[in-house]
């Protein structure tokens, strides 16, 4: 499918080229790497407790574990599951295969299979990192009441955004495509005092 | 620097090795690293620092922190130029460039304080009494004379270079202030467990404990706690941060101030706003001195004792050989014994009969001479103070003493400004003659000096109290909570406060409640007099407690005088209301990156990377960057649409259409909730076909309308308009979780998943049929409002046979990431046909000539019968808004519906929003109608509109005046179909 001459192109590919930039004290203290290639599926049961039991058996399988906490996320090296909602999952991955299968596996009477196109990944890190995003997210992202594995649907810079924690200096921000370049001007200005370095991880191949 | 007679040879909390040159108007000055540009100034022997607000009075500084009313300047140049500064709390750096303010040529020679001889006319309020005839507006008049020759400093109007950031923080114990009670309340917190963060104002840490001598035990203390704090995990200290509003939830706010001169290409911020959400909150935000109110208060020379102290403990600056200490209460004592130290004779003055006998013997030890009984009636001086006299209980005459330097203390006034913004009123308390918090909200705690408590000793103890307290609140309770931090060595004492005797207004010599404003004892009896007796009717009659001081050092005293006219006590009188800020901000912080670029975010298509490249004019449709028009097609809007349209109307044209609302609804029930929400019937619409259907809100007022196409039984794929759609799937997640929560449906906002394009124009098929050939896109395959899912390559697309415009014309979607190939791919196949891009405007008067209604007639005032749409509502079935659109009033004749405009003059201009008269109707008031969307036909040659006429198209073939009040034009029009091209719709079906 990459092959297509409709080939994907990235909404930051200009900004991401120009690079990084040293901070007010000489260093790059955060790194901002935008994942290119990955796809990102909703899985929504109907509002029934028992289609959403079914719909965890059914998905349980393919995924290989799912969150047992809304507002949590399972990661492995190839999908990360997000629990938006009691019957609401996210389904990241870099294998369309998963998302294909679960569209056949998931029966349309017990609810529904949307491939979000339109969402960026971008990740943040560093030890900064609680420090840039502080500067526009009100949320507590101290460890210990912000803990890896856990997020939160949120808003920065007036746009909805998932935050989700994947290490202790390290953050997915799951993004809309329209909003992505303003998205990322905002946070390479937001990091301009402390440094940044930019990055690409492509799962295309 | 070292030459300065003000300055000492040792001692202080300056660097010495670390000099500072920075000027004033000019005039090459020298400090050290530890100054403020107040401590800088004396030092310098510059004590004439501003000329007062109304009477252009010589003014020095009176204090050495935040309630300076005097000593402001405007610091800076050009974009960077900041009024208004007090320089007591502007710390020294390299380059600082300050001016004072309010004199007139200069502030040493100030020509306007010829206003001080008319003085007796300028009581309170004189300006509101005199100058308001002869007419009802002079006022307008004499205010611009009024305002330039009073006021303070002024600001430019100039872009402010500088960065100013927002942040949100979060702690469980904050404590503000960082004084000896605030220092122990953090210390005892941490002990707890707590995350800790300790705020302060200054840019050390300590306090009151800053004016102490560096031997002191004090300062020992000091720095022992600091060294205990910092060794501590999970506290967070922050200096050059003041909170500035305390809110609901436990929310403060605060501003922190970059040290020196930030660089905002490295960006580094002048101020930053922390929004910090707290679980407990300890006030430990200390108390100001009181001065005293007698004649000539206000002449240079005449300063607070705590501010006497601190520029000599704190910036080795001496600011007097021959000093008087004028007080009621002990704390002055103390000054005056260190001020004797030093090397000053001073001689206390203090109101009361008899004192302790721990003041005596401070006073003996340091050889200060006492007077008691002593109330000072008047300071001699113009520039500088020279002498004061003072007057006894027991001798009629006055008695007078020397002095270069008066120093005054009048008691203290809690600083209860953040317990009160939410609004808690302070409590009087008699003992201690001072206003202290009312009550503290849950998790709120105060300590120290705010709450009354002046001992050190008691502070520091009631300090722990509160931190752990604080603490326990936020959910911190453990045994090392009972340990107790060391007191400072030596004796301490309760501070003893007497009553502030005021002077007179019949006094000699001005006496000053509120330097800032220049309000006087005489002006409170005027108020008095003139009925403005409640507190808040004092402040808004005499400016008192305005300003950017707002009244630190003059609260009380008025308080204090209103109370003494009325017969009243202090708490029956009551406080003014505390408001935030706390201390004056910057309206950039206030802004923070909210600026340029970064005002708010911009929502870009998939294609717009190649309509920057392909020289296209944008155009802001909400928070979407649209395109507006091409530059292939001309210069200007106003030509290039016009190709634009012709290309669509005689080959094919390609537009981006991908910010249209689109929403993915799926589930066995999607049909039912499709019917419910829309006036027409989409249960019934086969799978593989469109429909156009409108919605209505609650009031039966048009919401939105769009295409929605079936791809399954059970999945339809909704389109809105381009503004609505954040709306409109609110309100159907709105109905789902609420009015049916037994259909089985869910929906997803799916505008950002797919790039969506329209091909339109006769041509269209054949562009269609290059592009992507292999596929039957005949009549008969995919007929008007047909709808089909198609592989390309691997990649699937949705193609919907639907058109805006009016002509033969397919939409095509595909994933966002993949729009712009697509696009592109379209674009090079199609070339032969001449398919070139066209933007909103030339679809938005494609629409006008078509006669659709878009979102200039949507406006949730207009109903499906005014939009001549009524007869697609459904007969056989319910649907949001079918009642109450059966309201009569919605039913009226007279409704203004929509109707089509014809342009009957050659060469006259139709304009959006011009309002229609029937001929022979006067031309005023909201007349019958009005145009709510026009354009340039090209292919009728003339302009056309669309409006909402009173009656509509009953008046077919009626002419109407189009009048365009702002333009004074008068234009006639006939009343037509709304339909200008195409009427049968014959175009788009072939």
């Amino acid at each position: 499918m990459n092959a297509s001459v409709f080939e994907r192109r990235s909404a930051l590919a200009e900004r991401v080229d120009v690079g990084g930039r040293d901070g007010a004290n000489g260093r790059r203290g955060i790194l901002i790497t935008e994942t290119r290639g990955s796809h990102v599926a909703e899985l929504t049961a109907f509002r029934d407790a028992l289609y959403g039991d079914r719909l965890r058996e059914i998905a349980l399988p393919l995924l290989g574990a799912l969150p047992t906490e809304v507002g949590s996320a399972l990661e492995s090296a190839r999908i990360t599951v997000l629990r938006l909602s009691v019957d609401q999952y996210w389904v990241a991955t870099r294998d369309a295969s998963i998302v294909a299968e679960l569209a056949r596996a998931i029966p349309v009477s017990l609810g529904s299979v949307t491939l979000l196109t339109g969402r960026i990944r971008l990740t943040v890190e560093g030890p900064e990192v609680r420090l840039l995003l502080c500067k526009g997210i009100a949320l507590d992202l101290h460890p210990r009441r912000f803990k890896v594995g856990r997020l939160a649907q949120t808003e920065l810079h007036h746009s909805a955004v998932v935050l989700l924690r994947t290490g202790e200096s390290c953050f997915d921000l799951y993004i809309l495509r329209s909003f992505a370049a303003s998205i990322w001007d905002w946070l390479i200005d937001a990091a301009l005092p402390i440094g940044y370095d930019v990055a690409i991880l492509d799962w295309s191949g | 620097m070292s030459r300065s007679p003000r300055r000492l040879a040792t001692g202080g909390r300056i660097d010495r090795a670390r000099p500072i040159n920075f000027s004033l108007e000019g005039r090459a000055l020298q400090g050290f690293a530890g100054d403020t540009l107040a401590s800088a100034l004396l030092a310098n022997g510059v004590t004439l620092v501003g000329r007062s607000f109304k009477y252009h009075r010589p003014r020095g500084f009176m204090s050495a922190g935040v309630e300076e009313p005097n000593g402001l300047f405007t610091l800076g140049a050009a974009g960077r130029t900041t009024p208004n500064v007090a320089g007591t709390v502007t710390d020294l750096y390299e380059g600082l460039s300050a001016v004072r303010q309010n004199g007139w040529p200069s502030v040493d020679w100030d020509l306007m304080a010829v206003t001080s001889w008319a003085a007796p006319l300028l009581a309170a309020g004189f300006y509101y009494k005199t100058f308001m005839g002869p007419r009802r507006n002079s006022w307008m008049f004499y205010e611009r004379f009024i305002r330039r020759a009073a006021g303070l400093g002024r600001a430019v109007h100039l872009p402010d270079p500088d960065r100013y950031e927002t942040q949100h923080l979060f702690a469980d114990v904050l404590v503000v202030g960082s004084g000896p009670a605030g220092l122990a309340a953090a210390w005892a917190a941490a002990q707890a467990g707590a995350h800790v963060m300790l705020v302060e104002q200054d840019r050390e840490l300590g306090g009151s404990l800053l004016s102490a001598r560096l031997d002191s035990p004090e300062e020992r203390w000091r720095a022992e706690m600091l060294s205990a704090l910092r060794r501590m995990p999970h506290v967070d200290i922050r200096c050059r941060m003041t909170a500035i509003g305390l809110y609901d939830g436990n929310t403060v706010a605060l501003v922190e101030r970059h040290q020196g001169r930030p660089d905002p290409a490295r960006g580094e911020a002048r101020e930053i706003v922390v929004t910090l959400e707290a679980g407990a909150i300890i006030f430990a935000t200390g108390a100001f001195e009181r001065p005293l109110v007698f004649g000539g208060n206000d002449v240079p020379g005449v300063m607070l004792t705590s501010a006497a102290r601190s520029y000599l403990n704190r910036h080795a600056v001496v600011l007097g050989r021959r000093v008087v200490v004028a007080t009621n209460n002990d704390a002055a004592w103390q000054s005056a014994a260190d001020l004797s130290t030093a090397g000053a004779i001073v001689t206390i003055l203090d109101q009361r009969q008899t004192v302790n006998r721990r003041c005596l013997e401070l006073a003996n030890d340091a050889s200060v001479t006492v007077k008691l009984d002593a109330t000072p009636t008047r300071a001699i001086g113009s520039r500088a103070v020279t002498a004061v006299r003072f007057s006894t209980s027991r001798a009629s005459r006055e008695h007078s003493l020397d002095c270069d330097l008066l120093c005054m203390s009048g008691g203290w006034a809690p600083v209860v400004h953040l317990t009160s913004h939410t609004g808690i009123k302070p409590r009087y308390r008699a003992d201690i003659d001072a206003y202290v918090p009312g009550e503290y909200a849950a998790g709120h705690f105060g300590a120290g000096a705010m709450t009354g408590t002046f001992a050190l000793s008691a502070g520091i103890r009631e300090g722990e109290r509160a931190g752990r307290r604080a603490a326990e609140h936020a959910g911190y309770v453990s045994e090392a909570t009972r340990a107790q931090c060391a007191l400072p060595a030596g004796e301490d004492a309760a501070c003893e406060v007497g009553p502030a005797r005021l002077a007179p207004p019949a006094a000699r010599g001005k006496a000053f409640i509120d330097f800032q404003n220049d309000v006087t004892t005489r002006d409170i009896a005027v108020a008095y007099q003139e009925g403005f007796t409640s507190v808040e009717h004092l402040k808004r009659y005499t400016t008192l407690g305005m300003g950017t001081d707002q009244g630190k050092t003059s609260n009380v005293n008025a308080i204090h005088a209103m109370a003494g006219y009325r017969g009243l006590d202090p708490q029956t009188t009551g406080t003014t209301t505390f408001r935030p800020p706390y201390t004056p901000v910057s309206i950039g912080a206030l802004a923070g990156r909210h600026v340029g670029q970064h005002f708010r975010a911009i929502r870009r298509s998939p294609l717009h990377q190649w309509h920057v490249a392909n020289g296209a004019m944008f155009i802001e449709a909400g928070l979407w960057q649209r395109a507006w028009y091409y530059g292939w097609a001309g210069d200007s809007a106003s030509a290039a649409y016009i190709n634009e349209m012709k290309l669509v109307r005689g080959a094919v044209g390609i537009c981006d259409v991908s910010t249209l609302g689109k929403i993915d609804v799926q589930g066995p029930d999607a049909a039912e909730f499709l019917d419910r929400v829309y006036v027409n019937s989409f249960a019934r619409l086969p799978v593989g076909k469109a429909r156009y259907g409108v919605m209505l809100n609650d009031n039966a007022t048009v919401l939105d309308d769009g295409t929605t196409a079936r791809f399954a039984d059970t999945h339809y794929f909704m389109t809105t308009t381009t503004a609505q759609a954040a709306e409109v799937a609110s309100r159907l997640e709105f109905l789902l979780q609420t009015a049916w929560v037994d259909l089985k449906v869910s929906i997803t906002l799916v505008t950002d998943e797919w790039a969506g394009m329209s091909i339109a124009g006769p041509k269209a098929r054949e562009a269609l049929q290059l592009a992507l050939p292999g596929h039957d896109w005949s009549n008969e395959r995919l007929p008007y409002m047909g709808c089909v899912d198609i592989d390309v390559d691997g990649v699937p697309l949705r193609i919907l046979r639907v058109s805006f415009s009016g002509e033969l014309a397919f939409e095509l979607y595909i994933a966002a990431d993949r729009g712009c190939a697509l696009w592109e791919h379209l674009l090079t196949r199609a070339a032969t046909l001449g398919i070139r891009p066209y933007g909103l405007e030339a679809l938005a008067a494609l629409r006008i000539e078509k006669g659709h209604v878009a979102g200039l007639e949507l406006d949730h005032r207009t109903t499906l019968d005014d939009l001549g749409l009524g007869k697609m509502a459904a007969s056989n079935k319910t649907f949001v808004g079918c009642a109450l659109r059966e309201r009569p009033e919605l039913r009226a004749p007279g409704r203004w519906s929509l109707v089509g405009l014809e342009c009957l003059e050659s060469g006259g201009t139709l304009r959006g929003g011009a309002i229609l008269f029937a001929p022979g109707d006067e031309v005023a008031g909201h007349g019958r109608g009005y145009i709510t969307s026009v354009t340039w036909s090209p292919q009728l040659g003339k302009y056309i509109a669309l409006g909402l006429y009173q009656g509509g198209l009953v008046h077919e073939g009626e002419d109407v005046v189009c009048a365009y009040p702002l333009k004074q034009e008068h234009v006639r029009a006939r009343i037509v179909a709304p339909a200008f091209v195409d009427p049968r719709g014959e175009r788009l079906r072939v």
